[in-house]
């Protein structure tokens, strides 16, 4: 019984597309248009992160409207990955992978741009929108 | 009823695969399952209800346990994979004994099998199950790089440095390099030097902090009946508490995660995890505490995971486990005996069977039968299992008859 790498396996000659959900159609339509969408509760008016169809946050199962993020925030947490999980990563290693706390109060996890000794906890940054092979929101460093 | 009173095991088999000695899943659970049955002095058909983790990775199969049940020729009445990520193996425990507590079964199997490094390719597999797939694959991490993120947490809460994670990877060599079947043990003793000598795989982890992949294949396979039938078998070990808690899948959904009556500390954070919550259940169920546990065998994937581990099952307080790290009663010799079988860092990772090796660990040192180091008679031992991005914990408290 020789088994082949299963469906886990990642393509290892193309970058990964967002397997995208129904709930997150908004926000990666506000992707294409260079802009970074949340949610927020019409009832308790939290943040919610990453979209769902239900707020998570109250008990009363209200439902949730579109917001704009400024893009502010800053970095949580961050690692920097010195082995990239499949070749089509190799020729952008080092880069830094990290989780930003929004100023609006909720968190995504993201691509942290800058060098990694420059890169932080607390330090502030924006969201910016690379030319890549695939479209994703990224953060980088605001000037000190 | 009190659910920590009413079963035992009775029976315990272990086997182990490697690239000169190849055993696929289904070879490794049916000779563990068998070793268990010699063990306990039944018969394949005593056995009415079987529990098993997660299907293999090297043979992934949904409803494993049925597939499993049907490789036996073993009908049962009652049959489920317990799954909550790797967390559900040990889990299965705590299932075997409500079966027994609700008269459903007088005699369950439990069992658990995989050889992934012999059968899959490991570079390949990864974070593609444990990231999210929209909001966080597409950015490329590893498995390391998210956990990365709680150690990071970790240091910059605590004060914790990269010297104290090595500390930790150093411990578990001390044990592994005693076990026979540990996948480190030909590194030999290692020191601090060598740990921050290693590369970074995902700042601030260091190869030595992470946990191995092997040895090539394990499984370990446990017959649970009740309290009254356990003095007829040989060597009972009572299932005296148990609990879990699942907090979330993908590490962004915790980061969202704002409130809950579990004890997972100021919501959102990465630090505290359900193991908190599902230890303080097993202790209660158990009757006993922090201070009448004799050995610890954890799911510790990471050197930090150890740390935050230690500190959720209550042997110190939050951000405290640096000082159990640097007091060295976890290391051999020590008074808190520690991952005995060199535990993930250095006995490794052979898929989801690494979350039975730390109760067949457990079996063996509570039975005196351990096959690397022996601990000096332990009465008392407590096993985790972890699984998805330190989202599921399952601790089972186990005692020597």
């Amino acid at each position: 019984m020789e088994l082949e790498p299963g469906e886990d396996a990642p393509a290892t000659n193309r970058f990964p597309v967002p397997r995208r959900t129904l709930d997150a159609e908004p926000y990666w339509h506000g992707v294409r248009e260079r802009r970074l969408l949340f949610q927020r509760c019409q009832a308790c008016r939290g943040a919610v992160f990453p979209p769902r169809s239900v707020c998570p946050l109250c008990e009363g199962g209200h439902p949730l409207e579109w917001a704009d993020s400024r893009g502010r925030g800053e970095i949580y947490s961050f690692s920097t990955v010195m082995r990239p999980p499949a070749p089509v990563w190799r020729a952008r290693a080092p880069y830094t992978l990290g989780i930003v706390h929004l100023d609006e109060d909720y968190y995504m996890f993201s691509e942290i741009l800058g060098p990694p000794a420059a890169i932080a906890i607390g330090r502030r940054v924006r969201a910016v929108f690379p030319e890549r092979e695939v479209l994703l929101p990224a953060f980088e460093l605001d000037q000190p | 009823m009190n659910l920590g009173r009413v079963a035992a095991i009775v029976g315990m088999g272990d086997a182990y695969a490697d690239e000169d000695h190849r055993k696929d899943p289904l070879q490794l659970a049916s000779e563990a399952t068998y070793a268990a049955l010699r063990d306990a002095s039944i018969c394949k058909s005593d056995i009415q209800a079987l529990f098993t983790g997660r299907a293999p990775w090297a043979d992934r199969r949904p409803q494993w346990n049925n597939i499993f049940a049907s490789h036996l020729q073993l009908p049962v009445r009652l049959s489920s994979e317990i799954t909550m990520h790797g967390a559900g193996v040990n889990a299965m425990l705590g299932y075997a004994a409500q079966a027994i507590a609700t008269g459903l079964a007088e005699y369950v199997l439990c069992v658990q099998s995989d050889a992934t490094p012999l059968f899959i390719d490991t570079v390949a597999v990864g974070a593609a199950t444990d990231a999210d797939p929209q909001f966080e694959y597409p950015y490329g991490p590893t498995i390391p790089a998210l956990y990365a993120q709680i150690a990071c947490r970790y240091m910059h809460e605590f004060g914790v440095t990269e010297e104290d994670f090595a500390r930790v990877a150093v411990q578990h060599q001390a044990w592994g390099v005693h076990h026979p079947k540990a996948a480190k043990r030909r590194f030999g003793p290692i020191t601090v030097e060598t740990v921050l000598a290693s590369p970074y795989v995902a700042t601030p982890l260091r190869r030595w902090m992470c946990a191995t992949w092997g040895p090539g294949g394990t499984a370990g396979a446990f017959i649970v009946t009740s309290a009254a039938r356990a003095p007829s078998h040989r060597a009972a070990v009572y299932i005296r508490g148990f609990g879990s808690c699942t907090t979330h899948e993908y590490l962004t959904e915790r980061m969202g995660l704002r409130q809950s009556s579990f004890r997972l500390g100021a919501l959102p954070n990465l630090t505290t995890s359900g193991l908190a919550q599902a230890s303080s259940d097993a202790y209660r169920m158990a009757g006993l505490t922090p201070e009448d546990v004799d050995i610890v065998e954890l799911s510790g994937n990471f050197s930090h995971t150890v740390m935050i581990a230690l500190e959720d099952l209550g042997f110190c307080e939050k951000g405290k486990a640096v000082e159990l790290v640097r007091s060295g009663r976890l290391a051999p010799g020590g008074d808190l005996p520690l991952d005995t079988n060199g535990g993930w860092l250095s006995f490794g990772q052979p898929g989801i069977s690494c979350a039975v090796d730390p109760i067949v660990e457990a079996v063996r040192q509570l039975r005196g039968e351990a096959l690397g180091l022996q601990v000096k008679a332990p009465t008392v031992a407590l096993t985790h299992g972890a699984g998805g991005m330190f989202a599921c914990h399952s601790v089972t408290i186990l005692e020597r008859g």
